[in-house]
């Protein structure tokens, strides 16, 4: 008995610190970094990261373990320990976050996929966390005394509350479809519905995309560590191994942003379930929740389309120029938050009184 | 509940926000001390004077030929500029007048530069803004006229074109050619530019309504060039004092001094993306108009006693050399007076009452050039202090030292 519970802690150990989770997501960032920067250079003409491995794809490695031999600075000023604190706690609420990914399947016993977190209601934890993340951020900034550090907090902040509004409003459209709060859920009954319930997924989907560039802080949402006005703002007193921990944890906001996109709108780790065919029905669910095949086929389409959603977000950073964040507050309140709220709203009627008449179940 | 007398305005904390000396909005040392609330600037303090070299004082102990290439050194950017100013000053001191042929290559020189110049410029607007893949692409296509004044000169950077009296390299027909060929591609690019920067929503955003300069401002604080032009100030020493082929092609009647009455940043873009595509017309112009002959008129070293302004219009405005010459091989005083130096004076009027996030722009609006521009500063390290000091101050100073603390000889 004992020793059956030192396996299962063993094997469990080995499901969060290995696949699906530390390592994996870990070396999924720096893939993703990786991915960004080669996409973006592309499209600007340039060759990016090349000489680091096949075509430069160890480079977001090689940054990461230089930063790490860094010398290592503290400002006279800033408050030691929040300060040093700060890259901790944004990589942990990163990683916290992914674990509620439904990579590949943890649990064969209940339907669905589970990530390694799961519970009825993960859903809004996980949007807490992503608040906490923006939080981290600001405090960050503050803590680092220093008038860039604290004008960048400043932006996050705002940057935060013009846009963690239709974020959380875009998400609930796939939660109103499944009618759960749970990740696995929603991915799981989104399978199960018909094409036509994919027309109510656009709008939420390109709310969430724009939503989610500002959630990472991407052009032209950069605001909060523009380069070229307040020098990286609250990341400008981080360095060596902080700033290492800090940009391995954004890089992981990347994984969970393209993620989440993946998840709630681009139909999870299912791909040939979604060919009408016999085949792909309940038993190829039930071999594929068992055997290894599973583990394997989950995890590809997991990382192909994030991919996808990664390409797309770094084909946004190309095409614009860094708004103002009174611009942005703009945006965000007259031009996004009503799109999500008539969103919500088309929804429901849509639900309700549309889809009855129609005759779509 | 608050009573009105309880009421008060809660006013941001004022922050002073250095920019620079070294800023990653900045491609030289300079120094703007902002001092905000929350994202708003309430003031602007400019400082130059990390970059001073001494060039003028230099340049008296050398000769005039030797000082061609000082004065190329001067900037990066304009070499040809100052290059070129210098070698019409001492041609107007000689009182010599060179070849056609050799004002039509010196003219060439100058509107490629400014071709280069303001493409360079387009680049760092884009980025100061954050639109980074515009700046890639105008730097990829500015590498066309940089190969074009390669091919023209010789060189990339500093062209070493004049000579005193001239021209060194002629343009053959096949150079021609070739240059015919690579303002076509420049003139189509630049179209291009001029659609980005003008129905690119992002960047429009950014740049309209910005760094307000009205006209009267403009006027009132002397500036000069693109950001003078694009407050509708009508100054362009190429139209209103021609000098070398600018007499001719203001002759032709084919050009006309580009001007743009926003006076905000988007003005000022307005005007160099549009004098960009100008100034290709203008190289072709040139380049189909060439007279033939000599390019090269002896002068003799010694120039006789002198006083003259020569004045062109840079890339970045007016650029002055004023030259005074006693007879010898040297010079006996040589003033430059450069475009950023006249420029300088709007800046803080323009960054008072922006934010913070356009103070990058406004500073790259007039296209800075702190290097050919810095003049004497003193800076006290005890009381973290700068003070920018000309010239004649300093003399005063000088005198009233002396005199306080007189040196007698008992």
């Amino acid at each position: 008995m004992q020793a059956v519970g030192v396996l299962d802690l063993a094997v469990q150990a080995l499901w969060v610190l290995v696949f699906p989770g530390v390592f994996f997501i870990t070396t999924l960032a720096l893939l993703w970094e990786w991915l960004d920067r080669k996409f973006y250079a592309r499209l600007q003409n340039r060759v990016g990261p090349l000489h680091t491995g096949w075509h430069g794809i160890l480079q977001p490695l090689m940054d990461f373990l230089k930063l790490l031999g860094k010398e290592d600075l503290t400002p006279a000023k800033a408050d030691r320990r929040s300060f040093a604190a700060v890259p901790v706690v944004m990589l942990v609420i990163s990683l916290t976050m992914c674990m509620f990914l439904p990579v590949v399947d943890m649990d064969p016993n209940t339907p669905g996929i589970q990530g390694i977190l799961s519970f009825e209601g993960d859903l809004v934890l996980v949007l807490f966390l992503s608040t906490l993340m923006a939080i981290a951020i600001v405090l960050a900034g503050h803590f680092s005394s220093n008038p860039f550090g604290e004008t960048g907090a400043a932006r996050t902040g705002m940057l935060l509350i013009s846009f963690e509004i239709p974020l959380i409003l875009s998400v609930l459209t796939p939660a109103l479809l499944a009618h759960s709060l749970r990740i696995s859920t929603i991915t799981e009954s989104l399978k199960q519905l018909q094409p036509a319930y994919a027309w109510l997924m656009v709008l939420p989907f390109v709310v969430y995309v724009i939503a989610l560039q500002a959630e990472l802080e991407r052009i032209p949402f950069d605001v909060s560590h523009a380069e070229t006005e307040i020098v990286h703002g609250w990341q400008v007193e981080y360095s060596g191994k902080k700033l290492a921990i800090i940009h391995l944890a954004e890089d992981i906001m990347l994984v969970f942003g393209a993620g989440m996109v993946t998840t709630l709108f681009l139909g999870g780790p299912y791909l040939l379930e979604y060919i009408p065919l016999d085949v792909f029905s309940a038993q190829f669910a039930t071999f594929m929740a068992t055997s290894w095949v599973g583990t394997v086929y989950y995890t590809l389409v997991f990382v192909l389309k994030s991919a996808l959603v990664v390409l797309l977000l770094s084909n946004m950073r190309t095409l614009f120029a860094r708004w103002r964040i009174d611009q942005i507050v703009h945006a965000g309140w007259k031009v996004m938050v009503p799109i999500a709220l008539f969103n919500l709203i088309l929804v429901h009627v849509a639900l309700t009184y549309i889809f009855p008449v129609l005759g779509v179940l | 509940m608050t009573t009105p007398d309880e009421r008060r305005v809660v006013v941001p904390p004022r922050v002073s926000i250095p920019i620079g000396p070294q800023h990653p909005a900045l491609k030289e040392p300079g120094m703007f001390r902002l001092t905000v609330e929350g994202e708003r600037i309430v003031d602007a303090e400019v400082n130059i004077g990390y970059n001073h070299r001494g060039i003028e004082k230099l340049a008296e102990s050398k000769t005039h030929l030797q000082n061609l290439y000082l004065m190329e050194r001067i900037c990066g950017i304009c070499s040809a500029t100052h290059n070129g100013n210098y070698a019409q000053a001492v041609e107007f001191a000689a009182e010599v007048e060179i070849p056609e042929r050799a004002k039509f290559i010196r003219t060439l020189t100058w509107e490629l530069e400014r071709i280069h110049s303001h493409i360079l410029w387009l680049g760092v607007a884009f980025h100061e803004v954050g639109f980074d893949t515009a700046f890639m692409y105008s730097w990829r296509d500015r590498e066309v006229v940089m190969d074009m004044l390669e091919d023209l000169s010789g060189n990339r950077v500093n062209y070493g074109m004049n000579t005193i009296g001239g021209v060194r390299r002629d343009v053959s027909d096949e150079l021609r050619l070739r240059l015919l060929k690579g303002l076509d591609k420049l003139e189509e690019r630049m179209e291009y530019y001029r659609d980005v920067a003008i129905y690119e929503k992002t960047f429009w955003d950014r740049v309209a309504g910005v760094g307000l300069l009205e006209t009267g401002v403009a006027k009132r604080t002397g500036a000069v060039g693109p950001t003078a032009r694009g407050s509708n100030v009508p100054v362009d020493v190429r139209f209103n004092d021609p000098t070398q082929a600018y007499a001719h092609i203001r002759d032709s009647g084919e050009f006309e001094m580009v001007l743009s009455d926003r006076c905000d940043v988007a003005g000022r873009s307005i005007v160099r993306v549009t004098e960009t595509i100008e100034s290709v017309r203008m190289c072709r112009w040139l380049l189909n108009n060439m007279p033939d002959g000599p390019i090269r008129e002896r002068v003799r070293p010694r120039i006789q006693p002198n006083e003259v302004l020569a004045r062109y219009e840079a890339p970045r405005g007016e650029c002055i050399h004023y030259l005074v010459t006693n007879g010898t091989q040297s010079p006996e005083r040589i003033k430059i007076r450069a475009p950023t130096h006249a420029n300088w004076v709007s800046m803080a009027h323009c960054l008072r009452g922006g934010y913070i996030a356009d103070a990058p722009i406004v500073l790259a609006a007039i296209d800075p050039c702190f290097s050919c521009t810095d003049r004497v500063v003193i800076v006290d390290a005890d009381e973290h202090t700068l003070e920018l000091v000309p010239l004649d101050v300093l003399r005063v100073r000088a005198n009233r030292w002396y005199k306080e603390n007189n040196r007698s000889s008992d």
